[in-house]
């Protein structure tokens, strides 16, 4: 399997030797930059750089599906990790460590056994229709649900069943899964995305201006989830690890609460 | 005060003198067709309901306001074929109704459809679960709901909250056609309801076979109960009266309507969901 680490600037502690950091915009020495191919588009947030891996892989290989050795991949994002155990000091629905104790974490925390999909925990939060509601724009979900269903990404009971339930998978880009049904969602997101984008979207500021990556992950939260019940391998899920350079969890500077800012 | 009764058929009872009986098609003797007025909405019934006819009398009150024609208390009132807001309740409950026979129905009082003064009448608001979309989803095609509210955001008809909380919330109201509402108010959401429906069916409408021909009914419910629970919001505690909705029917009883019975109003699809109303 491969493993990557979507960045969006220079990496301020080493990854272990098996990540492979990746970006859309120039992020330094080490940093495999895909925006010659495919450039990052504001509003998508990680969501750019997952598109153009996926784009990525599938071209180097030469084929949609994934060759012998690549059937799972591993996605991190940034500072944010999905974890075998639980790890770190809990704070908010992280586990927080510094960079020079993440250095000393052994590679088992970041692979699960084989056979086993690893994800961050699945939260509660009423209702995923009024909890992004209260962080976000209503109508940008709407939109990009009702598009969902028109592209047939999603079936339309479920989708009204997910958004009137609270199962959230926050940061639900990371972890580990077997590449073709990882590979899968990326490729139906992109599709919402850009019918969303060319049609109805509308510009915004400040931490608003990531609207594609909130319903991205909205959307990729209810996919997962769907998935659970039907496999029936092993799954592990514990709150996602954070790297901070104070060893807490820091708001992001758009001083949004923590559980919200994926 | 002017009390219109939209009809989309003969009546099979008469109507108390001070209501109108109205239609967007033709539809008997005593029932006055504004399809020729307004033909752009003749035949629309089909996909938005009542509303075909609701959006014609809207035209028809501005029309009269234009003229300079006063509508006395400023109140209006709707009623839709068999269905009635009420002052107090009234009939053998039925369902989400208080049902009463033809012939009972012919004794009951003005009073009991036109409120004095100001006051408000709209139907009982019901308990749905899981939420409002969920429960649109287990008897219509949500997608149509997603769109349509969206629609009604962007063209500021509503609120991004108000939509939140009512699509996240449990309360609907059933029929929330009917009622009685300051005339200013009602020409106001029927103007905004029909812009949202003119916006949702010329871009992302999409035309649907039997009962669920009357989509755009069915997203219009749940959008005009949310702009009445604006105008609740701003009436005074006894400003406004709440009881279930009338039914005339010809054994005393509600009898639901489906799929297997094409040609009924929007509104006589049960509420299956709607917390053990039933």
């Amino acid at each position: 399997m491969s493993y990557y680490v979507v960045t969006h600037r220079p990496l301020e502690w080493p990854l272990p030797s098996f990540m492979q950091p990746v970006s859309t915009v120039p992020a330094g020495e080490g940093v495999l930059d895909l925006s010659a191919e495919y450039p990052d588009i504001p509003g998508r947030s990680e969501y750019a750089t997952l598109f153009a891996l996926r784009r990525h892989l599938q071209r180097t290989w030469g084929r949609t599906d994934p060759p012998a050795g690549e059937e799972w991949i591993g996605v991190a994002h940034y500072r944010r990790f999905a974890v075998t155990r639980p790890t770190g000091t809990p704070d908010d629905i992280y586990g927080v460590v510094s960079p020079e104790e993440f250095g000393r974490l052994p590679e088992d925390t970041f692979l699960p056994p084989e056979g086993s999909l690893l994800l961050p925990s699945v939260a509660q939060v009423g209702t995923l229709l009024g909890q992004y509601g209260r962080v976000h724009v209503m109508r940008d979900l709407l939109h990009f649900m009702a598009i969902a269903i028109d592209l047939g990404v999603i079936e339309e009971r479920a989708a009204a069943s997910l958004l009137s339930q609270g199962l959230l998978v926050a940061a639900p880009s990371i972890g580990v899964y077997p590449t073709a049904w990882y590979l899968d969602v990326l490729e139906k997101l992109e599709r919402v995305t850009e019918a969303f984008e060319s049609t109805v979207a509308v510009p915004r500021e400040g931490y608003q201006r990531r609207v594609v990556g909130f319903c991205c992950e909205r959307l990729n939260s209810m996919l997962t989830t769907s998935l659970l019940p039907e496999w029936s391998g092993g799954v592990l899920a514990n709150p996602a690890l954070i790297v901070s350079g104070e060893g807490v969890y820091a708001p992001n500077s758009d001083g949004v609460p923590a559980a919200t800012a994926a | 005060m002017r009390y219109f009764s939209v009809a989309y058929r003969p009546l099979e009872w008469p109507l108390p003198d001070y209501m109108e009986a109205v239609s967007t098609r033709p539809a008997g003797a005593g029932v006055t067709d504004l399809s020729p007025a307004y033909p752009q909405l003749a035949g629309r019934d089909g996909v938005i309901g009542e509303y075909a006819t609701l959006f014609a009398v809207r035209r028809l009150l501005e029309e009269a306001r234009e003229r300079g024609e006063s509508s006395g208390s400023g109140m209006v009132g709707v009623s839709h074929y068999r269905r009635f807001a009420v002052t107090r309740p009234t009939g053998t409950r039925s369902y989400l109704y208080g049902a009463v026979t033809p012939a009972d129905f012919t004794r009951l009082p003005r009073d009991l459809f036109v409120p004095g003064g100001s006051t408000v009448v709209f139907p009982t608001p019901v308990p749905v679960a899981p939420t409002v979309l969920g429960q649109y989803a287990r008897h219509h095609h949500p997608r149509d709901l997603l769109h349509f509210m969206a629609i009604a955001i962007d063209l500021g008809v509503v609120s991004d909250a108000r939509v939140t909380e009512w699509l996240a919330g449990q309360v609907m109201v059933p029929a929330a056609s009917i009622g009685v509402y300051p005339e200013e108010w009602w020409v106001r959401t029927m103007t905004d309801l029909e812009r949202v429906v003119d916006a949702f069916e010329s871009t992302v409408a999409i035309p649907r076979e039997g009962y669920q021909s009357r989509m755009v009914a069915f997203c219009l419910e749940r959008l005009n109960g949310l702009l009445l629970s604006g105008l609740v919001e701003t009436c005074p505690q006894d400003g406004y009266l709440a009881h279930p909705a009338l039914l005339v029917s010809p054994d005393g009883v509600y009898h639901p309507s489906g799929e297997s019975q094409p040609g009924t109003p929007a509104q006589d699809r049960p509420l299956a969901a709607a917390g053990g109303r039933r």
